[in-house]
Order: C-alpha cells, then sequence, then structure tokens
C-alpha cells in the first residue's frame, strides 16, 4: 500500500464533522478575551477598516482555507526555506576522548571542540528559531479567584488533622515514587500550614498559605524575584522553614530568538527560588538560582535538590552562536568536562544542577549531556535520564524503538556520570516504568512487534552497571503498558 | 491564505485587537479543537486546552515575529497545553491511563473486533497520536508538524510513516 492510499484510509477515519462546542465559537472567544484582558483593548480594530471590508476579508479567508490543499504526497521534498527553519540534521560527533569503561558517552576535550562542532551544524542549516516549552496553569477548586466569596475556606480536604490535643499530628504528603526522594507539587502541607500554588485566571501564578488552625489564608500572593518581578511556578518543596520553588521562567510562550544573558523574556531558564518562610505572612527570598534550559523535573534528597531542565542551542547568527552553545547554570558556562555526549546527539541538552537548600550561600554542581530525553526517574542515589529512539533506518527490524538509559549518580553535590544502558522497546514516558531494587534496575516496556505485529512488553532487569541481567520479554501482547507499581 | 491578510491581522492582534486575534483564531479554531479532542480523546479537557491555548497565545503574541509563523506558533501553545493537561493528569492519579481520559468503556474490549478510531489512538504513544491526527487528520506537512513538536524534518518524515502503518495496522484488526 502506497503513502497516499494510506493517508487516504486514515484521512477518510477522522470525523469531519466534529463540531466545535460554543464556548470555542469566535464571537465567544473574542468576549472572553475583551473581558480577561481589557487593558490590551487598543482603539485600533478591525471595525475601523469598515464592516464591509472586514466582511470581505472573513469571506476570503474561508474561500483561500477551503480550497487550500495541504497534502503532500510522501516521501516529502525539500521545500524552499522560508524564515522559518525547523531543528537540524546533527553532525556524527568530532569527539574522540571516551569516558573509562564501555559508554556510550563521549567527554570533549575541550571548550572550543563543542563550539567547533556547533559551527559545523549551523552553517548547514543556516538561521535557527526556535520554540520554548511551556506549561500550563491549573487552578485548584477555584482557590485562587478571589471573586469567589469565602474562597479562603475553601480548602480541598487532604486529610489534614488538626487535633493538638494528641502530640502526633499526621499530614498528607506528595504521592512520591521513591521513599525519601520528595518530588515537586503544587500542593504541599506541613503539620500546620496547607501550601498551594494555583493560577490567578489571568496567567500568573500564586501561592497561598492556609493556616488550618484558622482556615484562612496568611499569605495569598505571588512569588517575587530579586527585582520584585513576579515568577511563575512550576513546582514546590518544603523543608521546615524553607520554601523552594522551582519555575519556568516567566515568559514561557514565544516565538523568539535565543539571547546569551537576558534570562527573563528571552530564553529558555529555569529558577529555583528559595524562600525562608519562618514568617508565613512574608516569605522572603533568600536565594536564586538559574540554569539554561526549561524546566522539565526535579527531586529533592535529603537538603539535595537537583533540578533537570532543557537546553536548545538557538542562534540569530554565527557570531552569537558561541555564546550559547554551551549551557550556562548561574550564568557561568558549565565546564566541558562536565558535558557529555552520547553517541546520537540531539539537538539539546539535559542540564543536572544540584543544590543544598538548608546552605544559601552554598555552591551549585552541575552537569550537562547533549541529547534530549522523554523520562527521568530518581532513585536515593541515582538520576536516570531517559531517551526513546527508533531504528527507523532499518525498516525491516522487527522491533524498532529502544530505550537508552543514561545514569548518574548522586551523592549530595557531587553528581557523577555513572553508566549507559539499552533495552527494547519505550517507557512511554512514564517514570513509573523505571524501579531501582536493590541496585538494580527494573524497567518495563513497550514495543510494537512489526513482524508479530502486535504490542508487546517487557520487564528487563540491569544491573549497576546498567547491563541485562535479566529479562522477561514478548508478554502481554496485544496490550500496552499503562501503568506499573 | 493571503500573507498580506494574516499580516495585517496580526499586526492589529499585537496592537491588543480582539476582533482581529479573533479572526485568525477562527480559521484554526475547528483544527485546534479537532487535534486536541483526538490527542486527549476527551471533548471537555480539549475545550480547556483550547480555551487555555487562546488566551495565552492572545496574551504572548507581541512576541510573535513573524506572522508567517502564526500558525506553527499557534500550535505548539496547543501541543504545550495538551501535553500539561496530560501531565497533571499523570501527576494527580500516578498513572496516567489514556483510556480513563476517553470515552471508551461503553465500547468493546474484544481485541479481535475492529478497533475504533479512538481505540486504536489510544493504542499509540503521545508522540505518535499527536504526528498521526497533525498529518493524516489535518493533513500539515513533516515540515509544519516539525516546527509544532520542535523535532527534525527528516524524524517527523519516518515517524508519519511509521505510526501511520501502526494506526493502520489497528484499525483494520
Amino acid at each position: 500500500m502506497n503513502n497516499k492510499d494510506t493517508f487516504d484510509i486514515l484521512h477518510s477515519e477522522f470525523d469531519d464533522d466534529i463540531q466545535l462546542p460554543e464556548s470555542l465559537s469566535k464571537r465567544n472567544v473574542v468576549s472572553k478575551l475583551k473581558e480577561i484582558y481589557p487593558e490590551k483593548q487598543s482603539t485600533i480594530s478591525l471595525k475601523r477598516l469598515g464592516s464591509l471590508a472586514a466582511a470581505m476579508i472573513v469571506v476570503m479567508v474561508c474561500a483561500i482555507v477551503a480550497t487550500t490543499d495541504f497534502r503532500e504526497d510522501l516521501p516529502i521534498e525539500e521545500i524552499a526555506q522560508d524564515n522559518i527553519v525547523t531543528q537540524q540534521a546533527v553532525n556524527p560527533p568530532v569527539f574522540e576522548n571516551k569516558v573509562e569503561g564501555e559508554t556510550a558517552l563521549l567527554k570533549a576535550n575541550s571548550r572550543e571542540e563543542i563550539v567547533e562542532f556547533f559551527r559545523n551544524s549551523y552553517k548547514e542549516n543556516g538561521n535557527i528559531y526556535y520554540y520554548l516549552s511551556g506549561t500550563g496553569a491549573v487552578d485548584i477548586n477555584g482557590a485562587f479567584d478571589d471573586n469567589l466569596k469565602g474562597s479562603d475556606a475553601a480548602a480541598p480536604e487532604i486529610g489534614v488533622t488538626t487535633d493538638t490535643s494528641s502530640n502526633r499530628i499526621d499530614h498528607a504528603q506528595t504521592n512520591v515514587q521513591t521513599e525519601g526522594v520528595d518530588e515537586g507539587d503544587i500542593i504541599k502541607t506541613d503539620s500546620r500550614y496547607i501550601y498551594f500554588v494555583g493560577s490567578d485566571g489571568s496567567g500568573n501564578r500564586k501561592l497561598k498559605i492556609i493556616d488550618t488552625q484558622t482556615m484562612t489564608a496568611v499569605y495569598n500572593s505571588y512569588f517575587y524575584d530579586e527585582n520584585g518581578d513576579i515568577i511563575w511556578v512550576n513546582d514546590i518543596y518544603l523543608k521546615d522553614n524553607i520554601l523552594v520553588a522551582v519555575c519556568a521562567q516567566k515568559n514561557s510562550y514565544g516565538y523568539y530568538r535565543s539571547v546569551a544573558y537576558d534570562y527573563y523574556g528571552a530564553t529558555g531558564s529555569t529558577v529555583v527560588a528559595t524562600y525562608d518562610i519562618t514568617d508565613r505572612a512574608e516569605p522572603k527570598l533568600i536565594r536564586l538560582e538559574t540554569q539554561d534550559g526549561s524546566y522539565r523535573s526535579s527531586r529533592l534528597i535529603g537538603n539535595t535538590l537537583y533540578t533537570v531542565s532543557q537546553y536548545y542551542v538557538r542562534a540569530e547568527n554565527e557570531e552569537t552562536l558561541e555564546n550559547v552553545c554551551i549551557p550556562k547554570v548561574g550564568g557561568v558556562e558549565i565546564g566541558c568536562d562536565c558535558i557529555f555526549l552520547p553517541e546520537n546527539m540531539g539537538e539539546s541538552y539535559i542540564c543536572l544542577t544540584a543544590m543544598d537548600i538548608s546552605d544559601k550561600d552554598g555552591r551549585v554542581s552541575a552537569l550537562a549531556v547533549l541529547g534530549s530525553t522523554e523520562n527521568y526517574y530518581c532513585s536515593l542515589d541515582t538520576f536516570y535520564v531517559i531517551a526513546d529512539e527508533y531504528n527507523y533506518k532499518d525498516s525491516y527490524a522487527d522491533i524498532r524503538d529502544k530505550t537508552v538509559i543514561n545514569a548518574f549518580s548522586l551523592d549530595g553535590l557531587d553528581i557523577s556520570y555513572k553508566a549507559t544502558g539499552e533495552v527494547k522497546g519505550t517507557t512511554s514516558r512514564s517514570q513509573y516504568s523505571l524501579d531501582e531494587y536493590q541496585d538494580n534496575l527494573r524497567v518495563a516496556t513497550t514495543y510494537y512487534n512489526y513482524k508479530t505485529q502486535r504490542n508487546e512488553s517487557s520487564l528487563y532487569v540491569l544491573d549497576e552497571n546498567l547491563d541485562i541481567i535479566g529479562k522477561v520479554e514478548d508478554i502481554a501482547k496485544d496490550e500496552q503498558i499503562k501503568s506499573v507499581r | 491564505m493571503s500573507s498580506k491578510i494574516i499580516d495585517s491581522l496580526v499586526s492589529s492582534a499585537k496592537n491588543g485587537s480582539a476582533e482581529a486575534f479573533g479572526e485568525l483564531y477562527e480559521i484554526y479554531s475547528r483544527d485546534m479543537f479537532r487535534f486536541a479532542y483526538y490527542y486527549l480523546g476527551s471533548s471537555a479537557l480539549a475545550e480547556d486546552c483550547v480555551s487555555e491555548c487562546v488566551c495565552i497565545a492572545y496574551e504572548k503574541i507581541g512576541s510573535l515575529r513573524k506572522a508567517s509563523a502564526f500558525k506553527s506558533w499557534l500550535f505548539k501553545i496547543l501541543h504545550n497545553c495538551c501535553n500539561s493537561a496530560l501531565r497533571e493528569k499523570i501527576r494527580s492519579d500516578g498513572n496516567v491511563e489514556y483510556s480513563a481520559l476517553t470515552d471508551l468503556s461503553s465500547e468493546s474490549e474484544d481485541i479481535n473486533e475492529k478497533l475504533s478510531l479512538k481505540q486504536a489512538l489510544s493504542l499509540l504513544s503521545d508522540e505518535d497520536r499527536e504526528i498521526v491526527i497533525l498529518h493524516y487528520c489535518q493533513g500539515y506537512t513533516s515540515k509544519e508538524i516539525g516546527e509544532i513538536l520542535g523535532i527534525k524534518d527528516a524524524t517527523v518524515r519516518s515517524k508519519i510513516l511509521r505510526s501511520g502503518e501502526k494506526l493502520r495496522k489497528f484499525l483494520q484488526k
């Protein structure tokens, strides 16, 4: 069956009659935008073009859209570049230096080698523009809608006991995968207060701290940086009188160019803001750390916070390329001896940093791996960075999906590369597909078998070197792993 | 689509005109909802994601440098909103079951029966599902899909072939 037939068959499966809900009609959307952003309304509006002109535009637009055929036959020919270019092919690695042992990770010899690598890649592909991933806002029970009456009392039930007659007060905790490895969340609690992060309905996130003894909010405002600007928080951690907020930068969405030093508004950055909340009514910013790249994940083990971000190298032109091709932490480039280059290099780095949240003057340690990843799993002493790979060169292979796992040892602020391994199939981006047990790593994967034409799953056990020491393959035929515990 | 019209609408929208933004939105509104609906498997979630995407796009349109990139930019935001919705579901549920998001409970679970489109889509990975919808449902090219998802052209082409094959096989079972 050729590509066009496949396209026609599949295209016909999709229902052309899906109705747009009334709330999403143009009229309702425009009205909602005017309500939410009254300050944006300008005196220049389409009405000034004349209602006839506006009607004509709409008619023309509809006519053009209705008659445009977006389809192309596969394989798709190279289309003449307009000013937007997608991510480009990556050259084969130029570095020879391998780390000790049999690993798939190379280390750069010098900063110049990395810069040269990106220069060569850039020359082939010209200008690059960059899209930054942001995150959505979640509103919990309307807790941040100040128009709701009694919102202060509308705290959700999370099992907080306020019985002070007993000496032991239990409180709910984040449902983490591994005990001792805390995961960030938008809601945390200690024995007395509940800490929420929610949207205020207009694109910003607020912090609400509720005193469960009085059921009133002692703090209901934003997270601020050292300049008094609002920062948009993804996850928080709580430790005694310290609240740590991990954030994607303020302007998460946008079509923009990467600029080396301006981390607000122009680049993908991750910010870790530490607040002293001894006085719950007045959180005080005591530390602010930044790292290049959009926030992906974090974990807190003891007092050490590990933060993962993904940094795409994008430059306006060749001159600025050198300034941006190595990720920075706190404005300082990660040293080349902490930069790892997998065999199949991607266009982005994963940056992993460690900091002690109880030591506001402490250092931040960092390393970076050049290659995108889909999944992360953290045990008490190892951070696993997981990437799906698809073998599209060998179209006769029965199984074409594989998962490459890179392990990094965690010892407080010391992070070091440990091992690389690979297994068949993919982990479906779920951290729960991996589990460490007695120094071995168990991985559950699913893959599509082109020979048997069905989904199959496997369970692998890898040792500390990520070599496979046990496996059960090709199980649960026709099924797909959805959850693992 | 005339680029002059788009340029002028984007320009007005950047000046704050909700009506101009509405004109731009209307061109893609159905595509956006269909994408979110098939990707998330739930019309309620799709409605939320499109709604959120629209607010973000309107708010941030000042940062759009090239009017001709409006479509990819808009779908990139939508892609992010949908994936956030999925991630929040994973976080709140512990494990995400795609079928929990969809209305599959009333459909037959007999594997030997021909799968419905929804069932078939639920068997694909998130990324495969996105690519299948963008290409086979909405006819976007590998270049457009690459811009939206932030992956290489060549990778998109091979993923289109692979995920299309998978979906076709599921549907004909």
